[in-house]
């Protein structure tokens, strides 16, 4: 069975992008395929003239350490690194002088008002920190591309609108380019582009704001 | 490069230190089978230093030299590593008692030095040794039995010629359990022996941890009878095959105890690193390379070794330590042995070999069942790691 059919849609630079769709439509497999994590079995995923997918993967894992960052459902923190050394963690995979590293890292405790957990476990935080610990951890290299896959899917809905804003705040003010996929409708009202998508394919009229 | 390698032995360090209950069980294992190892290596050592001791210490010596010419001072034989030299002048002859006699080599001793250097004194079953310039004899059991006379009787020698026999008062009867030492020889202080002044035999004992081939060696350059002395693995090749043996027999169960133990090693390898296969996938997705992953799973694996092997180091020398202050007596299972024919006291001993193999086979085989898990972490998507993992 395929998890997606005929899905073909272009973002624009620096553009807020939505994918709405219900569990199982294929969200998670388009996010993939889209940070080249996922390997389509037809088709291209072209970024910046790129086709992806005909990378060397050493090339692939090079380009995602530099340009892309990800927010996944339940965060998923490096469990045995702090707060701090997880969003550090793609720093220093970058080769980020230890001076520029610290206050990047300082900057976005400040911004995600997690300042004084810095050197908390993830188990020590609650869901909605994990979350916003994962998006400052997927923002701290100042990537071109970030892909978001239904970062608030465990979190209640207060929670889950706070978090959406400081991604998309954070992400406005890095120039950087979001996609984003939910089942909450009401986040398409934040977005540039939304796409919907049912059974693996989108839907027609997939631009809100195009 | 170096940055970038400390950033993941951070990176693994972290890991395992913050990983604890699994990290802890995970190294439990390769403690216990190293500080195992460690010590079954050692009492090896210590069964053959046992036989090697029991059999040198007995009578001969690590190094005998035969017909030596008596201008040959025994003083010239004490070399660097030596620890006592014991002079036996033998003459061949016939013991005569009150109805029979035997052919025997009467082997004049100096008493004292025979109880500093050797243990064959110990052996005596009835009467006592010889003391100072007394006309007395010791001799076997067989010897006595032969001959039909005991403790205090008087036998006659006669360095060949039946003529001029010499009386000997018998101070004491010994038994050895070994043949060459029970049958045909006589023992006599050399203040009385008939021929004192005759070529003379020397049983050298060295001090613990010198070669043979050492002393034998400085012999060469100095003596010019050094070709008449042998050590004991020459003498006793059977011996020297038995240690040998005991080598390989212990080098072949240390690799199969430990490729025994490595399969419950490498089971939780895989259960270790399976647990944490989602991080492993979170890295992937975040750009770390297969060859950055392979680098960071072995040096887990490693320093996870290292130290587990430091501490299993540790817990050997200290169990080492222990039983060999106190010993094993294995005394009701080598009491017919005649490699244990002084005392069956085991000391084990540590050795280089003995502290390093069990870590070098630690890693070797943890490193090997970690190929699998730490492959498959490396060639797997990172969705279907963050899928199934």
């Amino acid at each position: 069975m395929q998890a997606l059919r005929g899905v073909s849609f272009m973002v624009a630079p620096a553009a807020m992008v939505v994918i709405v769709g219900k569990s199982g439509s294929g969200k998670t497999t388009l996010l993939n395929c889209m940070g080249g994590l996922d390997r389509p079995d037809s088709g291209r995923v072209i970024y910046a003239g790129r086709d992806l997918h005909c990378m060397p993967q050493r090339e692939l894992s090079l380009f995602l350490r530099r340009d892309m960052g990800f927010v996944f459902q339940f965060g998923n923190l490096l469990s045995y690194l702090t707060v701090f050394e997880n969003i550090a963690f793609p720093l220093t995979l970058n080769a980020v002088a230890d001076n520029e590293k610290k206050r990047r890292v300082s900057e976005l405790l400040e911004r995600i008002g997690l300042a004084d957990a810095s050197r908390a476990l993830p188990h020590e935080l609650s869901g909605g920190e994990v979350q916003r610990v994962a998006v400052a951890r997927a923002l701290a290299h100042r990537p071109k591309l970030l892909l978001a896959d239904e970062p608030t899917a465990s979190l209640d809905s207060a929670t889950g609108r706070n978090l959406i804003n400081l991604m998309f705040a954070m992400g406005r003010e890095s120039g950087c380019t979001m996609v984003l996929s939910t089942h909450d409708t009401e986040v398409m009202d934040l977005a540039d582009q939304c796409i919907r998508i049912r059974d693996g394919m989108v839907q027609e009229g997939e631009g809100r704001r195009q | 490069m170096l940055k970038q390698s400390g950033f993941w032995l951070k990176i693994a360090s972290l890991f395992l230190v913050r990983s604890g209950r699994s990290t802890a069980a995970l190294s439990l294992m390769v403690v216990t089978a190293v500080a195992t190892l460690i010590f079954l290596s050692a009492l090896a050592v210590g069964i053959n230093d046992a036989m090697i001791r029991n059999s040198a210490g007995l009578y001969g010596g690590h190094i005998t030299g035969f017909a030596l010419p008596a201008t040959l001072q025994p003083e010239r034989l004490a070399v660097a590593g030596v620890a006592g030299i014991v002079k036996r002048v033998p003459t061949a002859g016939i013991l005569a008692g009150p109805k029979h006699f035997e052919t025997v080599i009467m082997l004049g001793i100096d008493p004292a030095a025979e109880q500093k250097n050797t243990a064959f004194w110990k052996k005596t079953v009835q009467g006592s040794f010889l003391s100072g310039a007394s006309q007395g004899v010791f001799i076997s059991r067989t010897l006595a039995e032969k001959l039909a006379v005991n403790t205090g009787d008087t036998v006659k020698f006669s360095p060949g010629d039946m003529e001029h026999f010499k009386p000997f008062k018998v101070e004491g009867i010994y038994n050895t359990g070994i043949e060459q030492l029970d049958r045909g020889i006589a023992f006599c202080s050399l203040a009385v022996h008939p021929c004192p002044q005759g070529a003379w035999s020397a049983s050298v004992f060295l001090k613990d941890g010198v070669d043979p081939d050492d002393v034998l060696a400085a012999y060469r350059s100095k003596l010019p009878e050094a070709a008449s002395f042998k050590s004991w693995s020459q003498l006793m090749p059977d011996l020297r095959q038995l240690i040998d043996l005991n080598y390989v027999s212990m080098s072949m169960v240390t690799v199969l105890v430990f490729g025994v133990v490595s399969l419950g090693i490498a089971c939780a390898f895989v259960i270790f690193i399976m647990k944490h296969l989602r991080e492993y996938g979170i890295m992937k997705a975040m750009g770390v390379t297969s060859g950055e992953m392979m680098r960071l799973i072995i040096m887990e694996i490693v320093l996870m070794n290292l130290a587990a092997s430091l501490a299993g180091i540790l817990a050997g020398i200290a169990a080492v330590l222990l039983v060999g202050v106190t010993g094993i007596d294995l005394t009701a299972f080598t009491s017919h042995n005649r490699y244990f024919a002084v005392s069956g006291m085991i000391y084990p001993r540590l050795t280089a070999f003995s502290l390093w193999s069990p870590p070098a086979l630690a890693l070797v085989f943890s490193l090997g069942s970690a190929i699998w898990p730490a492959l498959l972490v490396a060639r797997k998507k990172a969705a279907d790691i963050l899928k199934t993992g």
